[in-house]
């Protein structure tokens, strides 16, 4: 008796030490993915992973471009690997015959799809992401025009180490910019799950411009930044260019398949109607001339319905917003209330416009990215039950009213338009 | 039951048989077992003889024969435990003033010496036992032919150090008195604080061979009775040969001694004890150390300073980053294990690669990296602990080369592991007492092992285990996270922070809660309106008797 009791408690002893080391990583052992980009082309399909080379990341970024198969990059301390396979994951596990280190997707910041694999639908992408237990469902998703992989090698990023981390900037910033939002993989998969399975997911774009020459370079004078094109500057011959990454409007997706593309007023005006705009820059014209006054939108309230009258559905984009005027070109004293109202009809008319050509853009589309089945379903579940199967062709044929109503409450800190030699 | 169950509790007991016997046989020749309870014999002589025996002849055992009123008499004492002085110049002269005519029976004889000595402390014994012990303990015996009584007289003097400011337990506010070795010393140190009648010392005698006096100390009608009795009943099971310090005590009457955590609290201060003592709680003074232990305690008091008392309410929250320190000493290093090595989504994206690249150049996995670290804190503290204060200088730079700078460069830890390091390090010294520090150090290294092999899973399977260990610990039957763990709303004005004195009117339900003494008397905010009595009335009232009730009989003191 006593025996058994000695083996038991040596048994558990050692079960205690034998036990749990079996997923046991060394954080130093892990290559940490930023950025993925997935592409099909034929029935391969091609995974692309940006990997955070710590050392130099931590290290102050100094230091020469990553190798791999991606070509060298100055700015970004990345390694690009890039496989492919039957499956993105197969693809994915051939990545990881090249590297030395256990690739480590939970840290991944952001996924770029290509414009081939949206067309033919983001589901198996979507699959891989949520079945995958490392990828977190918190991570952007954006789509590219062309080749999702070319963004991918192309971009050297900005001001952040990888083009992870600069994406996730932009998704911040675009919040309060008011040209859409990037959305996170839950989000689009709760939008796609729900009845009228569209969404929005911007684009991720190439956008190079000119590096200011460095200073080792020019040697005569003094080297004017940014103004090349002016008198006097230094003429760089051939300046290199930074190729940095660009939000520009958004595609649309109906059933996961990209169906159309919205273009950067349209994707606000999307915005507008889905309440998604915390902050806006609105270009007016002065009520007398062709110049123009610069509201800023503070406040904005999107709302969409749907009113059903004698079986006709009619949808209803409200939209309220307040602004304050920021800037203006003409000499006009706008703190007239008359002036003011002008500009506010021509705010709500200027909102009106993008909303009108967001819907136009979608309704050729087929995509109903502003949901108007959800306000379907929430007022008449029934009526929602019978339109479903079809709702794609009723929405394309549903009258949609916009109203915007525009408030312009502050004219900033000077109230007449400063001029020379006024007093 | 196999035959070979059989012959292992055949072992075992002949193993239990042989220690009980040496245990025995050791009772035997353990000095003092027991005290004679043997007479003394009316013949001077005979008693001289037996001392000597007793004392087997040893040097300091003085014995002065002096003839009074015509009998022979002898003053016994040892030379190293008495005052020369008191023997010199109050014991001899008074004996030698009472004149050489005799004619008194021994027993007038003894009744005359004792009305005509000059010694405040004065017994009269007649059993050896009681005779040798008296001397143990620094008294002088008269001892008078034909009489079978012997006059202890208490003339005890030895060594001691000064009352200095404790080392241990400093204090940025409050009295920098603190214990000393000496018995009568840390006596007079408390009652001076505590001027009641109801302050009780009881003194045993603790340990055969070191019969060292032991004193509990408490507040008569305040401590619990039950706590009082279990003490006691506790204090009379210890049979040992020598009680050096009163850790020796602690050890040997605590609740659970297999757990790391303290169960009382020691103290080098009077202050904390009387204010413990006031608390209801109880105290024990050793002779020969200066560390008092009170009881029963909990863990919250464990984390109170003794500023703590004396600072503003206010600012008491401080206590706050104390509790936190604790979960930081304990769990950091732990915390850091697991995450880089099971966890590492728990990490922001960017101190993940951060932690990588430092990782990058240390060999070895970071459950090793930390044993490693914590290991050669452990041993630069123990070192800066016991080194002579010349040398413990050079200990200090070289430590901090090694947990600094050193150790990254030459790629044995990682700044972030040092980092982990020395925060646990500052982290596990804001335990104002250094017990419950010790046992928090002590568990860190199981708990970075649970870490290293079970991720967080082990980490929270040990805060587990520790905090089960905690809720059935108690302090003298007395629940170890008292006010919180069985919860007493009552009582949470000292845990967190303490309430203020005007509003502390009750105290700790489970030590005794609201009994005979007044704590405070509640709303010390009335109302005075200005000038309504002559102003030196009213200065009076400020200065001298704000807390009298009022209007009761003249309720001024005269002055001067």
């Amino acid at each position: 008796m006593l025996k058994r009791a000695t083996a038991f408690l040596a048994a558990g002893l050692f079960l205690m030490l034998t036990t749990g080391c079996w997923d046991r990583r060394e954080i130093n052992d892990l290559a940490f993915t930023s950025c993925f980009a997935f592409d099909v082309e034929g029935e391969e399909r091609i995974a692309t992973a940006e990997i955070v080379r710590p050392a130099a990341v931590a290290g102050g970024g100094e230091g020469g471009g990553g190798g791999g198969t991606g070509a060298a990059l100055p700015q970004r301390n990345v390694i690009l690997a890039s496989e492919r396979g039957d499956t993105l994951f197969g693809a994915g596990r051939r990545l990881a015959l090249r590297l030395p280190r256990r690739t480590y997707v939970a840290h991944t910041d952001a996924v770029l799809v290509g414009e081939e694999l949206a067309r033919r639908g983001l589901r198996e992408v979507l699959d891989h992401l949520e079945r995958h237990q490392e990828f977190r469902r918190t991570a952007y998703i954006l789509v590219t025009r062309g080749s999702a992989r070319d963004v991918l090698v192309a971009a050297q990023g900005g001001l952040e180490a990888t083009l992870g981390r600069e994406i996730t900037g932009l998704s911040r910033w675009v919040r309060t910019s008011g040209f859409g939002i990037v959305p996170t993989i839950h989000d689009v998969i709760v939008e796609l799950s729900a009845g009228a399975s569209a969404a929005l997911i911007p684009v991720l774009e190439i956008s190079a411009q000119p590096l200011p020459p460095s200073p080792g370079a020019a040697t005569s004078g003094n080297a004017a930044s940014g103004g090349s094109g002016q008198q006097g500057a230094v003429r760089v011959p051939d300046p290199e260019m930074l190729r940095t990454v660009s939000l520009k409007g958004a595609g649309l997706f109906h059933q996961d398949r990209l169906v159309g593309w919205l273009d950067e007023h349209q994707t606000r005006g999307w915005a507008w109607a889905r309440n998604q705009v915390r902050r806006a820059i609105l270009e007016l014209e002065c009520p007398e001339d062709k110049k123009k006054v610069s509201v800023e939108i503070t406040d904005s309230q999107g709302k969409v319905q749907i009113q059903t009258s004698k079986g006709e559905l009619q949808g209803i984009i409200t939209v309220k917003v307040e602004g304050n005027l920021l800037e203006q070109q003409c000499l006009h004293d706008l703190t007239a209330v008359e002036v003011l109202r002008i500009l506010e009809s021509q705010a709500a008319a200027a909102i009106a416009g993008e909303i009108n050509s967001a819907v136009a853009q979608a309704k050729q589309a087929g995509a109903d990215v502003f949901d108007f089945g959800g306000a379907l379903y929430r007022q008449e579940p029934q009526l929602w039950k019978q339109l479903k199967a079809r709702w794609p062709e009723e929405f394309k044929k549903l009258p949609i009213a916009v109203q915007v109503e525009a408030k312009i409450r502050r004219t900033g800190l000077s109230l007449k338009p400063w001029q020379p030699g006024a007093r | 039951m196999g035959r070979d169950d059989r012959l292992l509790l055949k072992m075992l007991h002949r193993l239990w048989k042989r220690t009980r016997a040496r245990r025995q046989r050791h009772s035997q020749t353990v000095p003092g077992k027991g005290k004679s309870q043997a007479p003394l014999s009316p013949d001077l002589k005979a008693n001289v003889r037996y001392l000597q025996e007793t004392f087997g002849y040893s040097q300091d055992l003085v014995i002065r024969e002096v003839t009074v009123k015509e009998r022979r008499a002898a003053l016994a004492y040892l030379e190293s435990m008495v005052d020369r002085d008191v023997i010199q110049r109050d014991v001899l002269p008074s004996l030698m003033k009472l004149g050489r005519e005799g004619g008194y029976s021994a027993r007038e004889l003894v009744t005359l010496v004792r009305d005509n000595l000059s010694i405040g402390h004065l017994k009269e014994q007649d059993r050896w036992g009681d005779v040798v012990y008296g001397l143990l303990d620094g008294q002088v015996a008269l001892l008078m032919d034909g009489s079978r009584r012997v006059l202890l007289l208490g003339a005890d003097s030895w060594e001691k150090r000064a009352v200095t400011e404790p080392e241990v337990e400093t204090v940025i506010r409050g009295p920098r008195e603190g214990f000393t070795e000496d018995l009568p010393t840390n006596i007079s140190l408390i009652r001076r604080r505590l001027r009641t009648p109801d302050l009780r010392f009881e003194t045993w005698y603790l340990g055969r061979a070191t019969h060292t006096r032991v004193v509990i100390s408490y507040l008569e009608g305040l401590a619990l009775q039950e706590v009082l009795e279990e003490l006691r009943s506790r204090l009379r099971r210890i049979d040992t040969d020598g009680i050096l310090e009163s850790g020796y005590i602690e050890e040997m009457i605590e609740d659970c001694p297999f757990s790391p955590f303290p169960q009382f609290a020691r103290t080098e201060r009077p202050d904390r004890v009387v204010a413990d003592i006031l608390q209801g709680r109880v105290a024990i003074l050793t002779d020969g150390s200066p560390f008092v232990l009170t009881l029963p305690i909990n863990l919250f008091t464990e984390l109170q300073a003794a500023d703590d008392l004396y600072e503003r309410w206010v600012v008491s929250f401080i206590r706050l980053y104390r509790f936190i320190s604790i979960f930081v000493a304990l769990l950091l290093p732990a915390l850091y294990v697991a995450f880089t090595t099971f966890h590492h989504e728990m990490i922001p994206t960017v101190l993940a690669v951060a932690i990588a690249a430092q990782r990058e150049r240390v060999p070895y996995p970071a459950f090793l990296e930390a044993l490693l670290m914590q290991i050669i804190f452990e041993i630069l503290v123990e070192a800066g602990l016991r080194l002579p204060r010349p040398v413990g200088q050079a200990v200090t730079i070289v430590g901090a080369l090694v947990i600094g700078e050193a150790a990254i460069r030459a790629g044995l830890a990682s700044a972030a592991m040092v980092i982990v390091v020395s925060l646990t390090a500052i982290a596990s010294f804001t335990n104002p007492t250094f017990g419950l520090g010790t046992a928090i150090r002590m568990l860190r290294l199981p708990m970075i092992f649970l870490a290293g092999s079970l991720g967080i899973f082990g980490i929270f399977a040990g805060v587990l285990a520790i905090l089960i260990h905690l809720v059935t610990l108690r302090s003298l039957g007395l629940p170890y996270l008292a006010p919180v763990a069985p919860f007493i709303w009552e009582d949470q004005k000292d845990v967190v922070f303490r309430a203020p004195w005007w509003l502390m009117v009750t105290r700790p339900k489970l030590e005794g809660g609201l009994r005979n003494f007044i704590r405070t008397k509640p709303g010390n905010k009335k109302f005075v309106p200005p000038r309504a009595e002559p102003p030196e009335a009213e200065i009076e009232t400020m200065m001298g008797e704000g807390n009298r009730p009022r209007g009761k009989g003249p309720s001024r003191r005269p002055r001067h």
